[in-house]
């Protein structure tokens, strides 16, 4: 079963290069691209309990609706509830972290400058919370 | 600002207070309370400029009301002059200072002395109230400025991850195709953006450094000095540097993420002025000539001449070239910010290839050994 990453971030370099990189990663993964976070919740609700991502990466500071109310919405949701996601930021500031942690992400990856790789590590974790659901 | 200065007189006796009051009136408004509790009330309703404040009363008396007045932020700072019935002893008018009264009279109340020392509380609230009012407006333009310099900071950190990556990408993707001097391009436009990432990540270090509200715990220097070393041993190496890290070296309070920073930028400059000797050598300690505990850190490198060292704990001020040796003159200044704000002192000893040896507390008279 191919496997599905969802990923949010209003920022187009951004997205691109996460695509990229997740193109790179070897895992073979199916990548769902969304470009904010009214447009995440907008694709998720349309989506059938079958078709939802086995993974949502998500940037924290977004215009409108952020990371956290997406993340909110995701987990108030009972056909989303129980889908992974990662919070992946550029803040590493407590209270993000915090926050994220209190509203059930299952990580939080702070985007580094010198960290380019967060994305493959991001795959490991991935495939590893995959092996304990099955 | 009112035209006229307002006084609240507080006494039990009628007496005292019509007397108070037309002493005062031709300059002041005045208006009165008979108890202790009146007072907090009226004051807090009217805030009035300055309180006599009588001594002895039914109900809490002067001590007691003027105790509850510092405690309220909106009053605490009125001045007040208290009135004591009769001058018992020295110990009752020295009580009345020390719990926070400006100055105290004795009845029966003499106008002139009254009058006097009203202006002389008066002129002390005033000059008293602009210091605060300057004070929080330097303040506030403090916490502004830093946390703009936080914000551009740390925004700027995106975009320059972009250049990285795709930086990066290029180089995965086309290396094959581009020509040698494209490819040498595309190496210095990489090596900018990390210089700029350095200097980004430094800046908010520095902006951090200044935070007021430090975790003081008690913090092991040895472990994190041992930690911030294997990092540089992984990213450098090439350059093979012999380390001496005293075990057991314990800040008994101090922030610990501030102390990382103030360990990686010392031996940042240990582990890079060390480059061009022979064989390289950092020592971290506690120093038990000096009369004073301190630890220090030392390294075998270029070293610098003391005649400069007043520059080097300034902010982008540097005594190398970039060609020499790179940096941007910030992870000193934040260092000595760091060390400050926990009471500590730093200073440094050198001499032209000689290395140099940077010593610091992280509060005055702790004891490291």
């Amino acid at each position: 079963m191919t496997k599905t990453m969802m990923f949010v971030d209003d920022n187009l370099d951004e997205r691109i290069l996460i695509k990229r990189r997740a193109n790179k990663s070897g895992v073979g993964l199916r990548l769902i691209e969304s470009s904010g976070g009214q447009d995440a919740i907008d694709q998720l609700f349309v989506m059938k309990k079958d078709e939802l991502p086995s993974i949502i990466l998500l940037d924290l500071k977004m215009p409108k609706i952020d990371g956290l109310q997406v993340l909110k919405w995701i987990r108030d949701n009972k056909k989303t509830s129980n889908v992974p996601v990662v919070m992946f930021s550029t803040s590493d500031d407590e209270q993000d972290i915090a926050n994220s942690y209190d509203l059930g992400v299952n990580s939080y990856v702070v985007k580094d400058i010198n960290h380019q790789n967060c994305l493959d590590i991001l795959c490991l974790y991935w495939t590893e919370i995959n092996e304990h659901m099955h | 600002m009112r035209d006229r200065a307002l006084i609240l007189i507080v006494d039990d006796n009628p007496d005292n207070m019509d007397l108070a009051e037309q002493i005062l009136e031709d300059d002041y408004d005045t208006i009165t309370a008979e108890s202790g509790e009146d007072c907090l009330a009226i004051a807090t309703e009217k805030l009035p400029d300055l309180i006599l404040l009588d001594v002895q009363m039914p109900g809490i008396d002067g001590y007691e009301t003027l105790g509850r007045l510092l405690k309220i932020d909106l009053v605490k700072h009125i001045p007040v002059i208290f009135l004591s019935a009769r001058f018992r002893d020295q110990d009752r008018v020295i009580r009345g200072l020390e719990s926070g009264a400006l100055d105290y009279l004795t009845k029966p109340i003499e106008d002139d002395l009254l009058l006097t020392k009203v202006r002389v509380g008066l002129r002390i609230k005033k000059a008293e109230d602009e210091v605060r009012e300057q004070s929080r407006s330097l303040q506030l333009s403090n916490q502004t400025l830093e946390s703009f310099s936080y914000s551009a900071s740390h925004d700027l950190r995106a975009p320059l991850r972009h250049i990285c990556n795709y930086c990066e990408a290029l180089e995965e993707d086309y290396k094959a195709d581009l020509p040698e001097d494209a490819q040498f391009m595309l190496s210095r436009i990489r090596h900018s953006a990390a210089s700029m990432g350095t200097l980004i990540q430094d800046l908010l270090d520095f902006s951090r450094s200044s935070q007021a509200d430090l975790q003081l715990h008690r913090v092991d220097l040895s472990a994190i000095a041992q930690g911030i070393v294997d990092d540089f041993r992984d990213h450098d190496a090439e350059h093979d540097v012999t380390c001496h890290i005293e075990p057991n070296l314990i800040a008994p309070a101090a922030d610990e993420t501030m102390m990382r920073v103030v360990l990686r930028n010392l031996i940042d400059n240990a582990w890079k002025y060390s480059h061009k000797v022979e064989q390289p050598e950092i020592c971290i300690g506690t120093d038990k000539q000096a009369a004073d505990s301190c630890i220090y850190v030392r390294d075998n490198g270029v070293g610098f001449d003391m005649e400069y060292v007043d520059k080097l704990f300034k902010p982008f001020s540097r005594l190398h070239s970039e060609d020499e040796f790179e940096g941007n003159g910030i992870g000193l200044a934040t260092v000595e910010r760091i060390i400050s704000n926990h009471g500590g002192k730093i200073w440094a000893e050198s001499a032209i290839n000689q290395g140099a040896c940077f010593y610091f507390t992280t509060h005055e008279g702790v004891n490291y050994d």
